[in-house]
């Protein structure tokens, strides 16, 4: 008779561990101890002394049962006959092993290129030696409407920085500059777009290393330049040039200090790096270097430690103000560098789209997700496998516990089994990466090399989903067998048509992301072709933008418009600063009747008479700039619908009004309609377009249609005649506006794989468990055959269940799809509706191909001669 | 097996099993520790102790005969003083008691 007030779990703990000839002792020990306990401190408080006194009774080892033959089981010669047999089962089960083993290997595919972007997506910046303390300045400049945070500041900032405050150790400036700039060795010249000009700390504070150079000197005095390393091979075919000189522009030489090591992920991407003062403010800038509202330059801080950021904030804020000479409200911030590449969309403004690189976070959340949908089905899969798998193994294990096999051992049996299978699907994968290595490093966007530190953690990783994957028909196992007396086991497997549910509920969760992930692929290519074919309010096709550098464009303009009208291939010519690419200049817009302190900000287009007409953009009211008009290249301007709304004028009463950009005056004498500059994920922003007052460096010239390469081949000779010693350096226009959404393809591209591996993986798993299942009714089957059943009744009885079980999921996955792809299309300005169309295919493609499936393991034992499954009986 | 030497704790213990005679069961001498020493060592510490004198053969254990109606019906085991583990306590007192009596004066003044 037990204490019936004793907490349970404890006794019967101590009832299996204990010593038996303890038990008897200890337990009336617990047992009396708690009846004082009882009278003496409460049933509560006597509950728990109880359970305390258990495990600490069990803590202590020489009190507990005895284990006798313990370590036998893993010794070497176990561990190899274990081995030996496992590898007979796979063969014997060839094809349960198969499936299983490639369906770890496909999803372990999935989850490693989800690893190696990770790992790349969150390697970035992690090079620079001093990372925890150093930051970018982020100025955000307050309106009456909203905060602004910007990630560049004046050129006037930075020079107050050096040696102001103990807490900045360093600080330099970045300015990338957008105009095309010619470097030139010998006869090799080349247009250099990606330009940089830092003050001298700026490699002490982003350490890029140098592969040849001083990092302390090279950008200290003026006319210095850094190649990086494909750079110098360019121009001299060898990294081994210092002092070497470099025409810059037409007029300039700059003198090597420097080979730089650039690396892939680097927020700053860079050919050229130019020491700060080699930096001309090029003609018809408003501003100088001095100047405070010019915000262009990235300024970056070395500071002496990370608890110094609030003080700096401070102080950096008032610096601003005390030294601005204009009546601004800003609040400088500071951004640590490890956050630029994935934190940084707060600050995302158009016009830097180009000049530092930025991920996207909540992709990686929806990577990560998707990796985990992955893992989780390939879990269930083996789940269901093993125990279909089991219950045909009971007859084994049984006969040979019968012969004198341990539990014990048998449970190593099946542990070695499972990590075998498992550790052959990893290896399956491994040797798929490393074969289809090239196709992987498209799809990733990424090389695939893993060298040094990096490959620990996966090494870890790989272990971890070894034994996870492994673990989960170890335990499938140990459940089923412990629920199982040998009796059972050795009669036969009755049991397993009665509760399928918790089977069931794994193949619907499976067919749920199945479907889930295949609507996602179809609506992201719908979006994606949405995209490319949207009309973007003017014409890109056959038009192709040459690239020049600003001087030589505006010298010899006229020659070569004179020049190449004559070519009947062409119908249009212009120039621009920017080609709808994203890029563009900004300035503040108001009305000229407007308080000083009110003002919008537009984009700003500088671009030559025709550009309208070149790229055929709409006009609503007024006209496009015209030579007839001598004023038009200091007053006109020309706006967009967007921006005449928020100026509070109607589009046909906006022409003549006066307006002010900037500091100046203009009349308005266009009205255009809107028309994209910047990728569509944003909408229409205002946009002013004037005549250039800088350098323009592109080049447009509007084909007629027909075949294009013999077009350009006729443009390239009449431009050899014009300009023989300028290089003819051009790329098409819808291309370049193509490549704003190379992410968004990738990450298209990386959703398709995952849902092919995923449909492949529930397939292949819905294929071995049908099959296992149907195995159980083999002799039902042959019966009802017997007694008269046709073969489409038997293939209806034996595989409705299944069919329901796929009609649920798919009705499930219904709204979970929409709610997700609503989530990710809001974050395209101009997005498609989500129509029925590609659920519904996606949902045909997963009844078919797993209806098919089904059909096919249904059909098979219908088919079949009842005889051959009823004579063993 | 190792030495035949008394820790502290399975001396106090050994002296609880001879000072009980005749009801010396494991929660008996934990009560009586407590009681006496006013140190509180839990029940599975006890037993651990009881089992490894028994194991170097200071103790001897058998179950009582009469089954309690209290302790959920379970009989006491209840452990009696051999003679090697009277002999390990006298050793062991005289010992201490020599070593008490060569104290030179100096150390703790005159009694």
């Amino acid at each position: 008779m037990n204490q019936p007030n004793a907490p349970k779990w404890i006794v019967r703990l101590v009832q299996r561990l204990l010593d038996p000839s303890l038990l008897d002792a200890v337990l009336g020990d617990l047992m009396e101890e708690f009846d004082q306990n009882v009278s003496q401190v409460g049933l509560r408080k006597a509950r728990r002394q109880f359970a305390r006194s258990g495990l600490v009774i069990l803590f202590q080892h020489r009190l507990r049962r005895k284990r006798v033959a313990r370590r036998s089981i893993w010794n070497a010669s176990m561990l190899g006959y274990h081995i030996k047999l496992s590898f007979r089962q796979i063969r014997k089960n060839f094809l349960f092993s198969a499936i299983n083993i490639s369906g770890v290997g496909f999803s372990m595919v999935g989850i490693l290129l989800i690893g190696f972007y990770l790992t790349r997506e969150l390697s970035y910046d992690h090079f620079f030696s001093d990372l925890d303390r150093i930051y970018r300045v982020i100025p955000i400049y307050h309106n009456s409407t909203n905060d602004r945070p910007m990630p560049s500041a004046p050129p006037a900032l930075g020079p107050l920085l050096v040696n102001a405050h103990g807490g900045i150790e360093k600080s330099a400036r970045v300015y990338i500059s957008d105009i095309n700039n010619v470097l030139g060795y010998e006869d090799r010249h080349f247009i250099e777009k990606r330009i940089f000009y830092a003050d001298s700390a700026f490699l002490d504070i982003l350490d890029f290393p140098l592969i040849v150079g001083n990092s302390e000197t090279a950008l200290n005095a003026p006319n210095t330049v850094i190649l990086s390393r494909r750079h110098a091979i360019k121009y001299f075919g060898t990294v081994d040039i210092l002092g070497k000189s470099l025409h810059f522009n037409e007029d300039r030489t700059v003198m090597v200090t420097g080979v730089v090591e650039v690396p892939e992920n680097s927020h700053l991407q860079f050919d050229v790096l130019m020491s700060f003062s080699t930096y001309r403010v090029p003609p018809g800038y408003t501003d100088d270097l001095t100047s405070w509202r010019w915000n262009g330059f990235f300024t970056y801080v070395k500071l002496s430690g990370a608890e110094q950021q609030t003080t700096i904030e401070q102080f950096l804020t008032d610096t601003w103000m005390a030294n601005q000479n204009r009546d601004r409200e800003v609040t400088v911030t500071l951004q640590p560098v490890k956050d630029i590449y994935l934190g940084s969309s707060y600050v995302y403004h158009p016009y830097f789209a180009y000049h530092y690189q930025t991920g996207d976070a909540k992709a990686l959340y929806g990577l990560i997700g998707a990796g985990v949908l992955l893992l989780t089905i390939t879990l269930f899969n083996l789940a269901n496998l093993s125990s279909a798998q089991l219950t045909r193994r009971f007859k084994n294990i049984t006969i040979s516990k019968i012969l004198g096999s341990s539990t014990r051992s048998i449970g190593y049996q099946l542990l070695v089994e499972a990590l075998l299978i498992s550790f052959l699907g990893v290896l399956l994968a491994f040797v798929g990466i490393v074969i289809f290595s090239d196709p992987f490093e498209t799809l990733i966007g990424y090389q695939l090399e893993l060298k040094g530190q990096e490959v620990v953690p996966f090494i870890g990783i790989v272990l971890l989903a070894i034994v996870i994957l492994a673990s989960v028909p170890i335990s499938v196992s140990v459940l089923k067998a412990s629920r199982h007396s040998i009796s059972d086991r050795a009669i036969s497997v009755k049991s397993i048509n009665r509760g399928l549910s918790w089977r069931s509920i794994l193949m619907i969760f499976q067919l749920i992301v199945t479907s889930v992930l295949l609507t996602a692929t179809l609506v992201m290519k719908d979006q994606l072709a949405f995209i490319s074919q949207r009309n973007l309010g003017f014409e890109k096709e056959n038009v192709i933008i040459v690239e020049m550098q600003g001087e030589i464009l505006e010298r010899h303009y006229e020659r070569i418009k004179t020049g190449l009208s004559n070519n009947p291939n062409v119908t249009g010519i212009s120039r621009s600063k920017y080609a709808l690419n994203g890029k563009s200049g900004g300035s503040p817009l108001s009305m000229k009747s407007w308080d000083s302190s009110e003002s919008f900000g537009v984009a700003v287009y500088e671009s030559h008479y025709d550009f309208l007409e070149t790229l055929s953009i709409e006009i609503l009211d007024g006209r496009s700039f015209s030579q007839s008009f001598p004023t038009d290249s200091a007053n006109a301007i020309i706006l967009n619908r967007t921006a005449v709304e928020m100026l509070g004028l109607d589009v046909e009463a906006a022409v003549g009004q006066q307006v002010r950009l900037l500091d100046w005056d203009k009349t308005i004498v266009g009205v255009v309609e809107d028309f994209h500059i910047a990728s569509l994920h944003g909408t229409v922003r205002p946009m002013a377009m004037v005549m250039p007052f800088t350098h323009s460096t592109k080049l447009l010239v509007k084909l007629s249609s027909g075949d294009v390469s013999t077009h350009i081949s006729s443009i390239q000779e009449d431009w050899r005649a014009l300009l023989s010693d300028v290089p003819f350096d051009f790329h098409f226009l819808d291309d370049s506006i193509q490549s704003q959404y190379e992410m968004d393809q990738r990450f298209s591209r990386l959703t398709t794989t995952f849902s092919t591996i995923a449909i492949v993986v529930a397939l292949l798993g819905l294929f071995g468990v049908s099959g296992f299942l149907l195995q159980t009714r083999l002799k039902e089957a042959a019966i009802r055959k017997v007694l008269g059943a046709s073969f489409g009744e038997i293939v209806l009885l034996l595989s409705k269940s299944f069919y329901f079980q796929m009609l649920l999921s798919v009705l499930i996955s219904i709204p979970v799809s929409i709610y997700i792809m609503q989530h990710w299309l809001n974050n395209f300005a101009y997005a498609i509706d989500l129509n029925a169309n590609s659920i519904l295919i996606a949902l045909l493609l997963v009844t078919t191909l797993g209806g098919a499936t089904i059909f096919y393991q249904s059909s098979r034992i219908a088919i079949v001669n009842p005889s051959k499954n009823l004579r063993n009986d | 097996m190792k030495g035949t030497n008394l820790g502290e704790l399975e001396e106090l213990v050994l002296l609880m099993v001879a000072n009980l005679y005749d009801d010396a069961y494991g929660l008996a001498i934990r009560n009586e520790i407590k009681d006496k020493c006013n140190r509180a060592v839990s029940l599975g510490t006890v037993h651990s102790t009881l089992h490894r004198l028994q194991d170097k053969g200071f103790v001897d254990s058998k179950y009582g005969t009469k089954n309690p109606s209290s302790r959920g019906g379970r009989p006491k085991l209840l452990f009696k003083v051999t003679q090697s583990g009277e002999r390990a306590l006298r050793q062991s007192r005289e010992l201490r008691n020599q070593l008490w009596d060569t104290i030179p004066e100096l150390v703790f003044g005159p009694k």
